[in-house]
C-alpha cells in the first residue's frame, strides 16, 4: 500500500507557475532551485516578465511546448481554476499549490473554491500537494523550497503540515548533522494527506526514520493503521501542534470527560510505536537518536565523564528518564581492581573521570572495561570543553576519539554531551564548534545537555522493545 | 430486547440517552458478564421481580431524563426484605421528582446486589479525529479527580489490552493490595477486547459507561451501565 504515489516524485520537467525574477518571492526560490539542482526541463511561467534568471518565460502551462510533469504553483488563488486546467490539459501528473487563502481562512467562498479545485484535479487524474503549502524537499531530484537546504541527501523522512516548522526541521536537522530523503509540507492535505504520506514513508526504501509534525488528521482511522504498519519497520516520530482542547463539548460520561484531546493522541502514539514529543528541540533529538545509534532493548545505562556533582546530577536526570544507573558488576571490577587495586575499588558509576590522577587506568579504560559489560545496554558520555585552552581541547579531542572508538567497537548506542553553554571566550567558543562539527563529520550522536541525551536514549530504548514485543 | 431494538425504541422516542435496563440490554451482544436487571413499572412488579432474583437487590431509577442517578437520590442498595423493596420503591420515585420535577419515569431497575469487589470502569467515547476510544480506570469517584485512567482507540489488539489494564497507577490496587482481593486482569482484558469488536460494528454508539464493574480473582461483572447514541444512524 501506499507506494503508488511515488511516481510523482520522479517528473521528467518541472514548471514553476509565478516564477519570478525577484529574489524575495517564493516564485523565485522555488524556480532558482530547480534551475541550478533538477536534471529534467524547467519552465518558468510568468504573465509579465520575458524572462526569469535568465531563462525565457511562458505565459500558460497551456503555451509549453510539451507535455509538463509537476508543476509547482506561487500565484495568488483567483486565478487557480484556470491553471488548474491548464495543468491536466499539458499532462500534470501533480500540482503542488504554495498558492494559499482557501479552506484556512474559514470563509465559505475560498473553501469553496478548494473544493472546486480538488474536483477538477481528480476528474484529471492529478495529484494535488497542498495548497497552503512549501511542498517538497527532495535532494537527490534537486528539488527544494529553501535558499539554504542541504543539497546531499540522508535517511530522514519528513511529513510536516506547516512548512515553517518543515523548515526548521530541515535547518535545525541539518545542525545536527542530520540529512533527508524526502521533506514533505502537505499544508491542507486536500489530497494527499497525512495518512497517504505515512503509507508512502513506511514503504519508500530511501526512508529509514520517519518524522512528522501534525496539527489536525484528515484520515484518522487510516493514518494510524498507517502509523502501526509504519513503525513496525522504521521508527517513526512526531510532534502534535495544537494541544490545547479548542472548544470543550457538552458531555454525559465519564469516559467523554476523561478522554481529551491530548490523551488520546498519547495513546495512539503508544498504541502504534510512536515516538510522541513535546517541542522541535525533543523531535530533532529523536531523529538524531535514531539516525545515529543502533538499537537496544534494555535501560541499563553507563555514564561517564563528569566530576563529583555533575555526576550525581547526571545521575538523577537519567533516573528520571526511565534509565537505570547500573551498578558495576564483580567481573568487572576484578578487571578494573587487577589494574589500580585502589581507583579500581572506588570508582562508580557514573565514572567520574576527575579522581582518577595518579592512577594506573585512565578514564578512557575504565569506561571502555565497563562498557564492554554484557549488562550494560547504553553509554552516555560527555566532554567538557572547558576554557578552550589548547590543552583542554586536546583532551576533549582525545575524549571525543576515544568515545567514537567506543561506539564502534561496541554495538551498543552511546550518545556524546557537548554542553550547550553561552561560551566565556572566543576560544571556548571555536573549540566547542570544532568539537561538534567533529562529531557531526563520524555521524556520532551528540546532545546538549544530559537530560536531553538520557531521554532521547530512553524513548529509543522503547521503540525498539514495543517493536520487539517486550512488553 | 436486541441491540437494534433498543436503538430503534430510542429513535422512536427521541432520545439519544439509554436507560440503565436498556445499556444493559444492548450490552448482551458484547458477551461482557452484566448483573440481570430488569424494569419495574409499579411497586408490586418490583417486589415479585426482586423475590425472582432473589435478595438482597438494589433499586434504580429508571428515567431517560436522569443521567447520574445517585445524585437524585435515585439508587437504594442492600434490600433484603420485601417491605423495604416497597419503601425504596415509593422513597426513589418521590426523591427523584423533588430533584427533577419534569423527569418522566419509566419506572424502577431491580437487581441482585453483587458481592463486593474492587471497582473498576471501562468506557468508550468518540474522539472527532480517531473514533472510538477505550478507556479503562478505577472505579468510583476518585477516577475524576486523579484522572488515572488508560486510553486505547478502537479497534484494540490483545497487546494493547493486556498493556492498558496494567497502565494505570493504581494497579497494585487491582492485584491483591494489602486487604483488597485480586482481580481477574484476564477477564478485564477480555471485557476490553469485546468491547472493542461490538464498538467496531456499531458507529452509531457515542458515549458508554461501564461504571462500575465489580472485580473478583476469578470473574468480573458490570453493575451499571450508561449508553449514549449518535444524533444519527451512521454506516459502519
Amino acid at each position: 500500500m501506499g507506494f503508488e504515489i511515488d511516481y510523482i516524485f520522479h517528473p521528467q520537467s518541472i514548471a514553476v507557475a509565478g516564477a519570478s525574477e525577484s529574489p524575495d518571492k517564493t516564485g523565485h526560490t522555488y524556480f532558482k532551485n530547480v534551475l541550478e539542482n533538477f536534471r529534467g526541463k524547467v519552465y518558468p511561467i510568468n504573465f509579465r516578465a520575458p524572462q526569469v534568471l535568465g531563462v525565457p518565460t511562458y505565459k500558460s502551462i497551456r503555451d509549453l511546448p510539451e507535455n509538463v510533469d509537476y508543476v509547482i504553483s506561487a500565484i495568488p488563488n483567483r486565478d487557480i481554476l484556470e491553471l488548474v486546467d491548464a495543468c491536466i490539459s499539458k499532462g500534470a501528473k501533480a500540482l503542488h499549490l504554495y498558492t494559499a487563502r482557501f479552506s484556512e481562512t474559514g470563509f465559505e467562498h475560498e473553501t469553496q473554491l478548494e473544493r472546486d479545485l480538488l474536483a477538477m484535479a481528480k476528474a484529471g487524474g492529478m495529484r494535488i500537494l497542498g495548497p497552503n503549502c512549501m511542498g517538497l524537499y527532495y535532494p537527490k531530484e534537486g528539488i527544494a523550497w529553501g535558499r539554504d537546504f542541504p543539497s546531499d541527501s540522508g535517511k530522514v523522512g519528513i511529513i510536516s503540515q506547516s512548512g515553517g516548522n518543515g523548515g526548521e526541521i530541515i535547518n535545525m536537522g541539518a545542525n545536527r548533522g542530520l540529512r533527508f530523503s524526502k521533506v514533505i509540507s502537505y499544508g491542507n492535505a486536500l489530497d494527499l494527506n497525512e495518512a497517504d504520506l505515512m503509507e508512502y514513508f513506511a514503504e519508500d526504501p530511501e526512508t529509514e526514520i520517519i518524522g512528522g509534525y501534525i496539527e489536525g488528521v484528515r484520515d484518522g482511522p487510516r493514518f494510524v493503521k498507517a502509523l502501526r504498519y509504519a513503525s513496525q519497520r522504521k521508527p517513526v516520530v512526531l510532534l502534535k501542534g495544537g494541544r490545547t482542547q479548542a472548544g470543550t463539548q457538552m458531555v454525559s460520561s465519564h469516559t467523554a470527560s476523561l478522554a481529551g484531546t491530548q490523551d488520546v493522541w498519547k495513546a495512539m502514539c503508544r498504541q502504534t510505536g510512536v515516538t510522541n514529543t513535546f517541542n522541535m528541540e525533543e523531535l530533532i533529538d529523536q531523529l538524531v537518536a535514531f539516525s545515529c545509534m543502533p538499537p537496544a532493548t534494555g535501560t541499563n545505562l553507563l555514564v561517564g565523564g563528569g566530576a563529583g556533582g555533575k555526576s550525581v546530577l547526571s545521575a538523577d536526570e537519567c533516573e528520571e528518564d526511565g534509565l537505570r544507573l547500573h551498578p558495576i558488576p564483580a567481573d568487572v571490577r576484578e578487571q578494573l581492581t587487577a589494574k589500580d587495586s585502589f581507583f579500581g575499588a572506588w570508582v562508580t558509576n557514573p565514572v567520574d573521570g576527575s579522581i582518577m590522577g595518579g592512577s594506573n587506568l585512565t578514564p578512557h579504560e575504565v569506561i571502555t572495561t565497563i562498557a564492554n559489560s554484557p549488562e550494560y545496554d547504553v553509554v552516555i558520555n560527555s566532554i567538557g570543553v572547558g576554557t578552550g585552552d589548547p590543552s583542554r581541547q586536546t583532551r576533549a579531542t582525545r575524549i571525543l576519539e576515544h568515545t567514537v572508538d567506543i561506539a564502534n567497537n561496541l554495538g551498543k548506542p552511546v550518545a556524546l554531551i557537548i554542553t550547550d553553554m553561552t561560551p566565556d571566550s572566543p576560544q571556548q567558543l571555536e573549540a566547542t564548534i570544532a568539537l561538534r562539527s567533529k562529531c557531526i563529520e563520524d555521524g556520532f550522536p551528540i546532545f546538549p545537555s544530559i537530560g536531553r541525551a538520557s531521554r532521547a536514549t530512553r524513548r529509543l530504548v522503547d521503540y525498539y522493545r514495543w517493536r520487539e514485543g517486550l512488553d | 430486547m436486541t441491540t437494534a431494538d433498543v436503538i430503534q425504541k430510542a429513535r422512536l422516542d427521541g432520545r439519544t440517552l439509554l436507560t440503565e435496563v436498556e445499556s444493559k440490554d444492548l450490552l448482551q451482544e458484547t458477551g461482557i458478564p452484566v448483573v440481570e436487571t430488569r424494569l419495574a413499572r409499579n411497586k408490586s412488579q418490583a417486589v415479585s421481580i426482586a423475590q425472582e432474583l432473589g435478595l438482597p437487590v438494589v433499586l434504580k431509577i429508571v428515567s431517560p431524563d436522569v443521567i447520574h442517578k445517585s445524585d437524585v437520590g435515585g439508587v437504594r442498595t442492600g434490600i433484603s426484605s420485601t417491605g423495604q423493596v416497597r419503601a425504596a420503591y415509593d422513597s426513589i420515585l418521590s426523591s427523584t421528582l423533588s430533584a427533577v420535577p419534569s423527569a418522566s419515569i419509566q419506572g424502577v431497575s431491580v437487581q441482585k446486589m453483587a458481592d463486593p469487589g474492587v471497582e473498576v470502569i471501562i468506557g468508550a467515547t468518540k474522539d472527532p479525529q480517531f473514533g472510538h476510544v477505550i478507556m479503562f480506570g478505577l472505579g468510583g469517584v476518585l477516577v475524576e479527580i486523579l484522572r488515572d485512567v488508560s486510553l486505547r482507540l478502537v479497534p484494540l489488539t490483545s497487546r494493547d489490552a493486556r498493556l492498558m489494564v496494567r497502565e494505570i497507577k493504581s494497579l497494585p490496587l487491582l492485584q491483591g493490595f494489602r486487604h483488597y482481593p485480586s482481580c481477574d486482569l484476564g477477564k478485564l482484558e477480555g471485557a476490553i477486547l469485546q468491547l472493542s469488536q461490538f464498538l467496531e460494528k456499531h458507529p452509531e454508539i457515542k458515549e458508554l459507561d461501564l461504571n462500575p464493574i465489580l472485580c473478583y480473582p476469578n470473574g468480573i461483572i458490570a453493575v451499571d451501565a450508561r449508553v449514549v447514541l449518535e444524533d444519527q444512524d451512521i454506516d459502519s
